[in-house]
């Protein structure tokens, strides 16, 4: 037999692999008093904790055995397992050795916040063979899961922790609704570079299987451009823009009132007025925000920022600062991403080659420092697509279609038609790259999505999401961005191999949905409730009902024939009964006499 | 002993082996019951567990009341040479009941399923087997 010296030593060498971290914290750490191992009556140890026994003092591989059997429906039922409580692991071991775990990469996470209990059991249970399968989490922290995953709770560690799972519980209890799908309103602004990635993200939040309702408010475009023409007295033109605002945001709460959303996720430049944001707050619709624009550009954030429930930003450092000044807390850091269903490579036609195509081209609007920066490339082959450059400037050679604004679809046909994409971002009062750049504009991404190579100015930001030289290459200036115009179009290889890596990043880690994701995970790591109408929807689903019933019972048996519906009212069954032949059965009589009580006691309800 | 004491025994000897008859199969149903709630305990602390739980508590605490009367029964049967050996472990069990109560007050719900499982139950099943036992003695006797 290993002694307990052998045996902690393997464990943590194994631990070490799998969670370096959480290894080197067991090590530093003892075990408090109340901790006694015990020797079970078949020799293998058990532990008690103050008064509270871990496994069974006679059989505990038994008794673990009977856990899983316990759990098994819902074991088989999930797509990842979350176990409250670790002990000695002896449930953990027998989870792992069902066939499920052995042939899925079943995600199992295990919380335990005693690090003195994890140090005893690798003191004293061999735990090699699980401690790779298992995600160990000790803080507070609710870490990432995947859709459909159950919670098992080892009762005697929710005991020993109470205060620590009464904590974690409700907040894992959010993430599993939030995973099984929330109805979100997405709030597009009326026009403008967000508006479609407000399209990105409802599409983005459909494939995570939420439902969306898309307001959008791009068919107000032409008329509130139009107050500008209405008159030229700037206060006369504002006071009509905050009324116009203020209708669309009242199309929007009442729409909102029908949809009845578990979030309103608005987008830069949305048309939500302050009193309707209050409102929001005022019935306890959660709001998010994702603010896609540079803040020091664009100051209307300090106005926003406070009224929703979660702010997200493209930029960190001073921004954080500058929020945490105003007093908002609820921010978090979401860049920019790439939509794969729009940005992807395509096979060109020779015609498109010719069109689209060129050693290096610039897609985007003229703002000052691209036109000064651009006219140092005119001695190649240079093409600029976009709007609002100046037609009586050296660069009018290469502007294509007399500065015409282009198309997503265009745009994404010159992505992979350039051999050279130059991505500068904008600047309204650089000369060229702007030095200090922070966030990375959704243009990087998307050129990385459709695997073409590109060249982007030096963003403080960019390490963090590209590795630098293996997946994007950045210029400082214009002197290292024409010498690396030359290195790349003379080694086509090493292009290839750079957009194929940029590609492939972007797909792993850079897609709308990714920041969905992150996005809901954020609001629920930051204390997301669903509005207080989610209840009320959620006494309506059909699934839970017949689980309440029970699949057996009458019942639960009567309403499975409504299972192709998400949710059903009393109506619905009243209608069914009515379109139904023979007697009444004692269920259908029950929900008749519902309606009748509704109808005379209630009659706004069905 | 007169007619009338030998009468009132024999009345006493039927009624406990009515009594007998009886608790045989409450012992089972209490043992069962009882082993129902160990199990279960370990995996979760529901009302409908310590509803059980109690219920079975209940029920062998009757058991035991009826174990003192059959005992003083049986010290009031002068001729009869009927031990209560069969007997005896149902003292063991007062001590296990006092171990399940301390491990109840402190919430040990593991040692609570442990004692009930691997302590008690075998008790209730010696028990059951003495109270067989003092059935057959009696109706040798």
């Amino acid at each position: 037999m290993e002694t307990k010296g052998v045996v902690f030593e393997k464990n943590i060498k194994a631990l070490t692999v799998s969670n370096p971290e959480l290894a080197t914290s067991i090590l530093t750490i003892n075990r408090q008093d109340d901790l006694q191992v015990l020797t079970s009556k078949t020799g293998i140890p058990s532990l008690r904790a103050g008064h509270i026994t871990l496994h069974s003092i006679y059989e505990p591989i038994k008794e673990a055995e009977k856990w899983v059997e316990y759990h098994r429906e819902r074991i088989e039922r999930a797509s990842a397992l979350v176990v409250l409580g670790f002990g000695l692991g002896y449930h953990i071991m027998e989870l792992c050795k069902l066939e499920l775990f052995k042939v899925t990469e079943m995600d199992l996470v295990v919380f335990e916040p005693r690090l003195d209990i994890l140090r005893t059991a690798l003191e004293a249970v061999d735990l090699t063979s699980i401690l790779s399968r298992v995600r160990l989490v000790t803080g507070d922290e609710t870490p990432p899961v995947a859709k459909g995953f159950e919670i098992l709770e080892h009762k005697p560690s929710v005991t020993l922790s109470r205060g620590y799972f009464e904590r974690l519980l409700p907040r894992l209890k959010v993430l599993q609704t939030v995973k099984k799908g929330l109805k979100i309103m997405v709030v597009s602004p009326i026009y403008g570079g967000s508006l479609p990635i407000a399209r990105y993200c409802a599409s983005a939040l459909r494939n995570l299987g939420h439902e969306v309702d898309f307001v959008d408010n791009s068919p107000y475009k032409d008329a509130f451009l139009s107050i500008n023409s209405i008159t030229s007295n700037k206060t006369h033109q504002d006071q009509l823009r905050a009324l116009f605002t203020t209708f669309v945001s009242e199309t929007i709460m009442a729409r909102c009132a029908e949809v009845k959303p578990d979030l309103v996720f608005a987008l830069a430049q949305a048309p939500l007025s302050d009193g309707c944001l209050k409102r929001f707050k005022d019935y306890k619709i959660p709001t998010a925000f994702w603010f896609v624009e540079d803040f020091r550009l664009m100051d209307y954030w300090q106005r926003v920022a406070p009224f929703y429930d979660y702010f997200f930003t493209i930029q960190r450092g001073k921004f954080f600062d500058k929020l945490k000044e105003i007093g908002v807390r609820n921010f978090s850091y979401l860049p920019m991403a790439a939509s794969l269903d729009v940005h992807e490579r395509l096979d060109l036609t020779r015609e498109e080659l010719d069109t689209y195509g060129s050693d290096i081209s610039f897609v985007g609007a003229g703002y000052y420092n691209r036109r000064n920066f651009l006219k140092g490339l005119l001695d190649f082959d240079l093409k600029i697509w976009g709007t609002e450059w100046d037609m009586n400037s050296p660069l009018r050679k290469c502007i294509q279609r007399s500065g015409e604004r282009v198309e997503t679809e265009e745009t994404v046909k010159i992505f992979n038609a350039t051999k050279v994409n130059i991505n500068l971002h904008s600047s309204t009062y650089h000369e060229g790259v702007n030095p200090y750049g922070d966030f990375v504009n959704p243009r990087t991404f998307e050129i990385a999505a459709c695997e073409g190579f590109q060249l982007v100015d030096h963003r403080s930001e960019m390490a963090e999401l590209f590795r630098i030289g293996e997946e994007m290459v950045c210029f400082e200036d214009l002197n290292d961005m024409r010498h690396k115009i030359k290195y790349y179009l003379d080694n086509p290889e090493e292009r290839y191999k750079i957009a194929r890596q940029g590609r492939e990043r972007v797909v792993n880690d850079h897609t709308y949905k990714h920041r969905m994701e992150e996005m809901l995970y954020s609001m629920v790591k930051r204390g997301y409730e669903p509005p207080p109408w989610r209840a009320e929807r959620e006494d309506e689903d059909v699934e839970r009902l017949i689980e309440e019933a029970g699949k057996d019972t009458e019942l639960g048996r009567y309403l499975a024939r409504f299972i192709e519906k998400e949710r059903i009212s009393i109506s619905d069954v009243v209608q069914d009964i009515g379109e139904g032949k023979g007697d009444l059965t004692e269920t259908e009589k029950i929900f008749l006499l519902i309606k009748e009580f509704r109808g005379q006691y209630a009659p706004g309800k069905t | 002993m007169g007619i009338d004491d030998a009468k009132k025994e024999i009345e006493l000897v039927n009624a406990m082996k009515k009594g007998i008859c009886e608790a045989v199969g409450i012992v089972r149903e209490v043992g069962k019951g009882l082993m129902g709630c160990a199990h279960l305990l370990r995996v979760e602390q529901t009302e409908r567990v310590f509803t059980a739980l109690s219920e079975g508590i209940k029920d062998l605490s009757h058991l035991i009341d009826f174990i003192k009367e059959l005992k003083s029964g049986m010290e009031h049967l002068k001729g009869s040479n009927v031990s209560m050996e069969p007997l005896l472990c149902w003292d063991r069990s007062l001590n296990v009941f006092e171990e399940m109560l301390s491990a109840f007050e402190r919430k040990d719900w593991i040692t609570l399923s442990d004692l009930i499982q691997y302590e008690l139950h075998p008790l209730l099943i010696e028990g059951e087997k003495g109270l067989s036992d003092l059935k057959e003695r009696f109706q040798e006797a």
